[in-house]
């Protein structure tokens, strides 16, 4: 029998039935929404923690910046093969403070994680291989005391093939990415203590680095630390922007005002943690899997119906001498439409919801992301519809070749 | 002598401790009407609906050109409902969802294009007079035209044998005249087989032969 007979009677058969047609096509759409609703919310929740969960250990190839404060020479000669400065960061992204310790003394190391696209040009050595894992370039100058006037000086390049050794708190920061696409990381948690061995591979001019309009990064164990004067001072370049890493989300606030008085520019903030993150997420799957099964049964609801209402016409259609299979197909074909139409008019229905709710998000202070229909959403959509439309045919498959002609006879 | 199209043999089937269909041996020839008689819960209607494949049985043979019918797939079983059989129900059991029109044109879908099966369900509403009837629903039609209609429908792919369980039990003495003059014309002009299971006392004037069914068992 062809499809487009099949088609015919299906849809004489949905037009006729068309109140209990719509009244299906309103549920399932309404259900699909939510579901395609939920997922945009899914993947909005993912673009923000995606930015939480880049993490310098991940990157191991990171950057020691200019301004280095190394605490004394005899630490330096003392290590060798284990070298640490603390330092101003500059120009990268996604910090990490270790501590370093020693048997009398705790030296604080930053390190900067470093990303493609935000490498300074090596002077000695090599270019990180971002390939490989466990690299650093140090700055061609290292100075004593954090002061560019200083004299003295550490020749870097004298390390070059020589290990750092780490023991420190990894982090879990939290960044987002400002109007004018600079990341801004603040707040961060303990995330278990990690050691890692690094390798100098090269150094890379600081001064002229320097003097290129990177990000500029204050590390601030508190804001307590955070002055007007170190700003103006440690960095020399207020004419850059500045990303302020602290460890203490409270801060933020009087970090973010001091940095706004100095007519810094700072951007709106936002504060999520990782943990809340995860917790929203799996609500929303959890509230999509429910929702898939509301759909699931409201389908079997609406097959069970249909085959009550309408087992004469099927058995009359088996005395006709259609095939089990023919009368399958029909039916098969004839849900699979309406569920299709559902997936159909739930994406149009989404587009202005998704919009009006992307305004409302963002409102919210700090956040750029947005909820948008994805090509992935309406995968799992179809994914969904044909789910869906498999219960179905389990559903008849159990219960429509059940009727047999003698059921016309009880009608009778 | 006319060709034997339908023969069973020791057809035989029970519900249970009931039996419905009790070893029936019986041959039904070509261009004769068959009437059926018994009181009710005989199993009349069972014994016909094996006949037509429509029920399962659980010994003997129904015989169609030599070849065993009970024991063919369920595809080919299909078949044989589609080009040899009509059924012709008490309840009629038009499609509501479909005008007149297309609940003749539904069997001849499984065969036969949309424009085609539309311009055979015309000739077959305009013989038996309910062509300007085409467009109404069944709910719209009175008793004897929904009879009317589904009498024509089981003939709709030219069937060799038309199966009528008491075709006539809802109707009034001039539809049920009616249906049976079509029934006998078609045994008789077209050279087909009407088996009919019916309790009406008018079917002797119409049946070439008269067969009593009782407790599973068919009589001549």
């Amino acid at each position: 029998m062809s499809f487009k007979n099949k088609f015919f009677i299906i849809r004489k058969s949905l037009f006729r039935e068309k109140t209990r047609s719509i009244v299906g096509l309103i549920l399932m759409t309404i259900i699909l929404l939510c579901v395609l609703l939920a997922l945009e919310i899914l993947h909005f929740f993912s673009e923000i923690n995606d930015s939480i969960n880049k993490n310098f250990i991940d990157a191991r190839c990171c950057v020691l910046s200019m301004d280095s404060d190394v605490s004394t020479d005899d630490v330096v000669s003392l290590y060798e093969n284990k070298d640490f400065v603390d330092m101003i960061i500059d120009g990268l992204s996604y910090t990490t403070s270790v501590t370093y310790k020693t048997d009398d003394v705790n030296y604080a190391l930053n390190l900067q994680a470093c990303v493609e696209g935000c490498v300074p040009d090596v002077t000695n050595g090599e270019d990180l291989d971002f390939n490989k894992k466990n690299q650093v370039l140090l700055p061609e100058t290292m100075i004593l005391s954090g002061n560019n006037n200083t004299t003295k000086k550490i020749d870097t390049a004298s390390l070059i093939g020589k290990k750092i050794v780490c023991s420190f708190y990894s982090m879990d920061y939290t960044t987002i990415v400002d109007d004018t696409n600079k990341e801004i990381v603040f707040g961060g948690t303990p995330n278990g203590e990690v050691i890692i061995e690094l390798t100098v591979v090269g150094t890379y001019d600081n001064n002229h680095y320097f003097q290129q309009p990177h990000t500029a990064f204050i590390s601030a164990l508190t804001a307590n630390e955070m002055h007007m004067s170190d700003i103006k001072d440690k960095t020399g370049y207020t004419q850059s922007s500045i990303m302020i890493v602290t460890d203490s989300v409270k801060s933020i606030n009087k970090v973010h005002d001091i940095a706004s008085n100095n007519n810094i520019f700072c951007s709106n903030k936002v504060s999520f943690d990782s943990k809340s993150y995860i917790m929203m997420r799996v609500f929303t799957c959890i509230f999509i899997f429910i929702l898939i099964l509301i759909c699931i049964w409201i389908a079997n609801i609406s097959v069970k119906m249909d085959l009550k209402k309408n087992v004469c016409d099927y058995v009359m259609l088996v005395a006709y001498g259609y095939t089990d299979n023919n009368v399958m197909s029909i039916l098969i074909i004839k849900y699979l439409a309406m569920y299709l139409g559902s997936v159909i008019l739930s994406i149009f229905i989404s587009l202005p919801v998704s919009s009006l709710v992307s305004q409302y998000l963002h409102n919210i202070d700090g956040n750029i992301y947005n909820i948008r229909i994805s090509f992935f959403a309406v995968v799992c959509l179809i994914a969904i519809c044909v789910i869906i439309t498999l219960f179905t045919i389990l559903n008849l498959s159990m219960t429509l070749f059940k009727f047999t002609v003698k059921d016309l006879s009880r009608i009778q | 002598m006319n060709n034997i199209i339908l023969s069973c043999e020791n057809l035989s089937k029970k519900f249970g401790n009931i039996v419905a269909v009790d070893r029936v041996n019986y041959e039904f020839e070509s261009s004769h009407f068959y009437a059926i008689k018994g009181a009710s819960g005989a199993g009349k209607s069972t014994f016909l609906q094996v006949l037509g494949l429509l029920e399962d049985c659980d010994k003997g043979s129904v015989y169609i050109d030599g070849e065993d019918i009970l024991k063919l797939s369920s595809k080919k079983k299909a078949s044989y409902r589609q080009n040899y059989f009509g059924f012709v129900f008490q309840s009629c059991f038009l499609n509501a969802s479909f005008t007149s029109l297309e609940n003749l044109m539904i069997p001849m879908l499984l065969s036969k294009n949309i424009d085609q099966a539309r311009s055979d369900a015309e000739e077959l509403l305009k013989k038996v007079g309910l062509y300007d009837r085409k467009d109404c629903y069944p709910k719209q039609l009175s008793g004897g035209e929904q009879q009317r209609i589904a009498v024509v429908r089981a003939l709709a792919n030219s069937p060799k044998c038309i199966l009528a369980d008491e075709p006539t039990g809802n109707l009034d003495e001039e539809n049920e005249k009616i249906v049976f003059m079509l029934l006998k014309e078609y045994a008789t002009q077209h050279g087909r087989t009407v088996i009919c299971v019916t309790h009406s006392d008018k079917i002797s004037k119409y049946a070439d032969s008269m067969l009593f069914y009782k407790k599973g068992e068919l009589f001549i």
